[in-house]
């Protein structure tokens, strides 16, 4: 194929081992021209050191308020092959799962109207559409949601929910993160669909405190799988273990946060009340040790990046909640953290800031929840609390 | 345009199941272990005694349509078509006839595919947008990622770490992505504010939403030029007023650059999750491949192998040994960049009179 | 108010803001019911009809805004 512009720097990033995207936007060249423009831009990128794109526009196809975003060169005149460039963010299944037939109809689609170029995934979660103009737009919609597949989330709306695997194929998964990740999509469409939020509100949710999908740091709410209980073990797997050249006692044992763990040579004893359940023997000794039996989740909320105030990771707002389907009981917290936020946060206020601004005792009442010491590492330790009337003596 | 099939609206994604393997259905949630056989195959074991077999390879995320053709081509050789991605942007056959299993590892080794990122590894780099389109990047991401793995694939195909290594890239700033939680990050810093062009101020932008943009209220109206004006001191360079007002810009190359920072995690295990902390505050952009960086890069990962225990993460690792001993043994230079004045600087200062010479 | 109404008070709303303070949707529904006293689901509903016909376009600048199309 013949190159529209010489690259010799992005030529360089095609050698190494690791698959290059270099070579992902020339393959791109042969079934739209997009991606020739995109290479002369990037190369020019790469000389001088510096970004060539700019924001705008589109957000939504008709009656959408998000899923599409606008994006265009600041030189179209240079490159007028991407002059727009939109990007399509198309809901991915819950766990990243699809068959070969899926992903050609995709292929399919987007071959016909938009540049060949995907992201499998962005970090929200969404399939994404790398590049396409305006005119595109409704027919690339037309096509797929006829073969039912709808676009993401964005803007100030609840962005597209995502998971690990889960039990799909993990024997740590403590809850149905899969299930529970289609049920909130598919329950709060409109929410995503039409913004209505003060910010955007992401959701992640991970079956277990290894957390794969890293929702504490990513996810306004993050929805974590844990147990109660005894964890279970099986001594006879525990001697394999040994046997196979595991020390026991300094890879567990010594590691164990709680020290609440024991070994005499033969058996592992585990003292379970003072286990906080961290997962680290379980995920090291999997055949030998599994989650206590009663299954649940510990529900979090507010983690955000740094800029502005400072990075927030999400913290314990429930420790433990069941997660059974229709999970009636999350979606109903769900609706009374958002209506609080709705009533109190300002234009672009995630609500782990909105907490911070106005106080995490206010919030609890605001949603209704009770207090408990799993909610913080230590109490306060200054005497300026507040009192409300009915604490008073009249 | 008639020929275009109906629109539907609010249907959401398809269901998952309609995607799962036969194998992953009938044993939900009864899942018994898994074992690693190499860096790029594991198979998971159900209650049943049934099995598949997972072989992980990595991506560059940037996926052309040919490329999900191969792919979908091989699955449906030797995984009845079933096909999944991760978290971290790797792609994962998976195989329900084990004696498909070397099959496929060959024909995707003889394709160039990279096998691995499973176990106590380097696992793929979680990155942002940067220059290939995001107007605020102060470095590039995919560039960078790829500059990196290639000299660390071998901690992807083979070598194993003491614990899992979680690498990220942000292009500035704003770190869209979990940048702030990895075990080795590599962020994109402005070192000046935005210039502002009076002249094209006039012209192009609304003086009330480019003051408005400010999330730190850097910016006041400049009445006389009709124009803003920002306070130096208070400008943090996150970019918000190059995205209202296109006649601020920020980008400056020859002060634009890398910052390392290191020890976060998102995992529970044995201790709580963790920012990153900052190891270097500025390399420069030296594109395409970013020596400086990869050697930095690679100094830190070395002392960590060299230091650490098995099971350790780096963030654990350095609270063990302690941050003064983390630069004495990385040989990186402490700056005052390095001593916090944001919003929660004060815990970060020692308040005890234990540490180390 | 009927359906049609709060379409048209939307629609007046978001006319008379363009140029100045853009309108956030939950702007949109805070103004309904303190000037008219609609509640926030009938206001959901009749701002998705415009949105539906493309009488009215979300745009988005840092947060989502209600606005008239673009010419
Ligand atoms: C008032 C001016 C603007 C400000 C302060 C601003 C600021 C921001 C910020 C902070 C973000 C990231 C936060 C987020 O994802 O929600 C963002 C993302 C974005 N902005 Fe802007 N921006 C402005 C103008 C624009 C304009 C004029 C457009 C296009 C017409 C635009 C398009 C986008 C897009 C497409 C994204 C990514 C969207 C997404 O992830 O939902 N922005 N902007
Ligand atoms: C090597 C190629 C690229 C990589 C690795 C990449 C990576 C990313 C990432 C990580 C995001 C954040 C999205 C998310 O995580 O949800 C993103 C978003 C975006 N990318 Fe790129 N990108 C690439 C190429 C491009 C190109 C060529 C364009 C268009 C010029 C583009 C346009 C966008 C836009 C508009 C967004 C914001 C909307 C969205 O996330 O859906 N990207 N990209
Ligand atoms: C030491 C603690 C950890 C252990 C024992 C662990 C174990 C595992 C295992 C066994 C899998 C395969 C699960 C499966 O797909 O069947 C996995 C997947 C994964 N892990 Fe972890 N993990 C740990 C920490 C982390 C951390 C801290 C991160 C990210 C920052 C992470 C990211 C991932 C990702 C992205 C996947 C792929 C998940 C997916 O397939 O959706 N892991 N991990
Ligand atoms: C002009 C500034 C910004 C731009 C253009 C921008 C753009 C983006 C884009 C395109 C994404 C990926 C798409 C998405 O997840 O919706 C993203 C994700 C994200 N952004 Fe920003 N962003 C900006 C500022 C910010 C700010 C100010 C914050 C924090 C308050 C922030 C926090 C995040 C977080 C936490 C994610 C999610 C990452 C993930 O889901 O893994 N961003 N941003
Ligand atoms: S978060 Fe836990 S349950 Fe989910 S894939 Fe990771 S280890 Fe398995
Ligand atoms: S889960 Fe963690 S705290 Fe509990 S016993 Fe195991 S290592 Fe100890
Ligand atoms: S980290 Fe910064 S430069 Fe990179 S994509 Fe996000 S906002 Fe853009
Ligand atoms: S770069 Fe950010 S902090 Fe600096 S003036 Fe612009 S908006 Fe304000």
């Amino acid at each position: 194929m013949a190159k529209k512009y010489d690259t010799p720097m992005l030529d360089e990033l095609k050698k190494g081992a690791f698959p290059s995207f270099i070579t992902e936007i020339e393959k791109a060249t042969e079934t739209a021209d997009y991606a020739k423009d995109l290479l002369g831009l990037l190369e020019r990128s790469f000389n001088e050191k510096k970004t060539h794109w700019k924001h705008g526009g589109i957000v939504g196809v008709r009656g959408y308020g998000g899923g599409v975003i606008g994006r265009y060169s600041d030189i179209p005149d240079e490159f007028p092959g991407v002059a727009h460039f939109h990007t399509v963010r198309v809901n991915q299944p819950s766990g990243f799962f699809y068959t070969s037939d899926a992903l050609r109809e995709i292929c399919d689609i987007w071959e016909k109207y938009g540049s060949g170029l995907t992201n499998m995934h962005g970090s929200t979660g969404d399939l994404v559409l790398l590049g396409t103009n305006t005119e595109s737009l409704e027919p690339i919609f037309a096509e797929l949601s006829s073969r039912g597949w709808d676009l993401g989330g964005s803007g100030s709306a609840m962005r597209t929910p995502s998971c690990c695997v889960g039990q799909a194929r993990c024997e740590w998964a403590n809850i149905d993160t899969m299930a529970i990740t289609n049920e909130i999509t598919q329950h709060y469409q409109d929410e995503m669909h039409r913004p209505m939020f003060p910010y955007k509100f992401k959701f992640k949710v991970a079956g277990c405190a290894c957390d794969c999908i890293a929702s504490i740091a990513r996810a306004d709410m993050s929805i974590i799988g844990t147990w109660k209980g005894d964890i279970q073990i099986d001594q006879k797997e525990v001697a394999n273990y040994a046997k196979g050249g595991m020390d026991i006692q300094a890879e567990i044992i010594d590691m164990c946060p709680t020290q609440c763990m024991g070994y005499d040579g033969k058996a592992i004893s585990i003292n379970n009340e003072h286990c906080n359940r961290c997962m680290h023997c379980i995920a090291k000794m999997t055949k030998a040790l599994k989650p206590g039996k009663e299954r649940g989740a510990t529900i979090l909320l507010g983690s955000k990046a740094p800029i502005v105030t400072g990075a927030l990771l999400s913290w314990v707002i429930v420790p433990f909640m069941k997660m059974e389907p229709p999970f009636e009981e999350l979606k109903d917290l769900i609706d009374r953290i958002w209506e609080w936020w709705d009533e109190h946060g300002k234009n672009r206020e995630r609500v782990g800031e909105l907490i911070e601004r106005l106080g995490f005792p206010t919030f609890l009442k605001g949603v209704d929840l009770e207090p408990h010491p799993a909610m913080v590492t230590e109490p306060r330790r200054d005497p300026f609390f507040f009192w409300s009337e009915e604490d008073i003596e009249k | 345009m008639s020929d275009l099939p109906e629109r539907q609206t609010d249907i959401g994604p398809p269901h998952y199941e309609k995607f799962l393997p036969p194998v992953i259905k009938k044993n939900y949630g009864k899942w018994a272990y898994h074992e690693e056989k190499s860096a790029g195959v594991m198979v998971h074991v159900a209650e049943s005694g049934d099995k598949i077999t997972t072989v992980r390879v990595a991506s560059p995320r940037i996926l052309a349509t040919q490329s999900l053709r191969e792919m979908s081509e091989i699955a449906d050789k030797y995984c009845d078509g079933y096909i999944r991605f991760t978290t971290r942007n790797n792609v994962e056959f998976l195989v329900s006839d084990e004696s498909k299993v070397d099959g496929l590892v060959k024909e995707l080794k003889d394709k160039k595919y990279m096998l691995g990122g499973i176990g106590s590894r380097i696992s793929n780099v979680v990155h942002t947008q940067g220059w290939v389109h995001c107007h605020s990047a102060a470095t590039d991401a995919s560039g960078l990622v790829k500059a990196i793995m290639d000299e660390l694939s071998e901690y992807f195909t083979d070598k194993e770490t003491p614990a899992k290594v979680r690498l990220a890239v942000a292009c500035c700033v704003n770190m869209c992505g979990a940048v702030h939680c990895s075990d080795i990050a590599l962020v994109g810093v402005h070192k000046t504010a935005p210039r502002i062009l009076d002249e094209e101020i006039k012209n192009m932008c609304e003086i009330p939403s480019t003051v408005a943009s400010c999330p730190t209220s850097a910016i006041s109206p400049n009445p006389k030029e009709k124009s803003v004006k920002i306070k130096l001191e208070k400008c943090m360079y996150c970019g918000n007023c190059y995205s209202v007002c296109p006649a601020m810009p920020i980008a400056d190359p020859k002060n634009d650059g890398v910052a390392i920072v290191v020890g976060g995690k998102v995992a529970n295990l044995r201790t709580v999750p963790k920012f990153s902390k900052l190891a270097i505050p500025w390399i420069p952009n030296n594109p395409p491949r970013w020596p400086e960086v990869t050697d930095a890069v690679k100094k830190i990962l070395d002392t960590y192998i060299a230091g650490a225990m098995k099971h350790e993460r780096v963030g654990e690792w350095v609270e063990r040994i302690g941050w003064e001993k983390f630069f004495d043994i990385t040989g990186l230079e402490f700056k005052i960049q390095h001593v916090d004045d944001f919003t929660f600087a004060r815990e970060t200062f020692r308040m005890a009179a234990t540490f180390k010479h | 108010m009927d359906k049609e109404e709060v379409k048209k008070a939307i629609y007046d709303m978001i006319e008379a803001s363009m140029g100045k303070k853009k309108l956030k949707p939950s702007d949109v529904m805070k103004k309904l019911k303190a000037d008219h006293g609609v509640e926030r689901g009938d206001g959901k509903a009749a701002l998705k009809d415009l949105m539906d016909a493309g009488t009215l376009v979300y745009s988005y600048k840092g947060g989502s805004y209600v606005e008239l199309p673009p010419k």
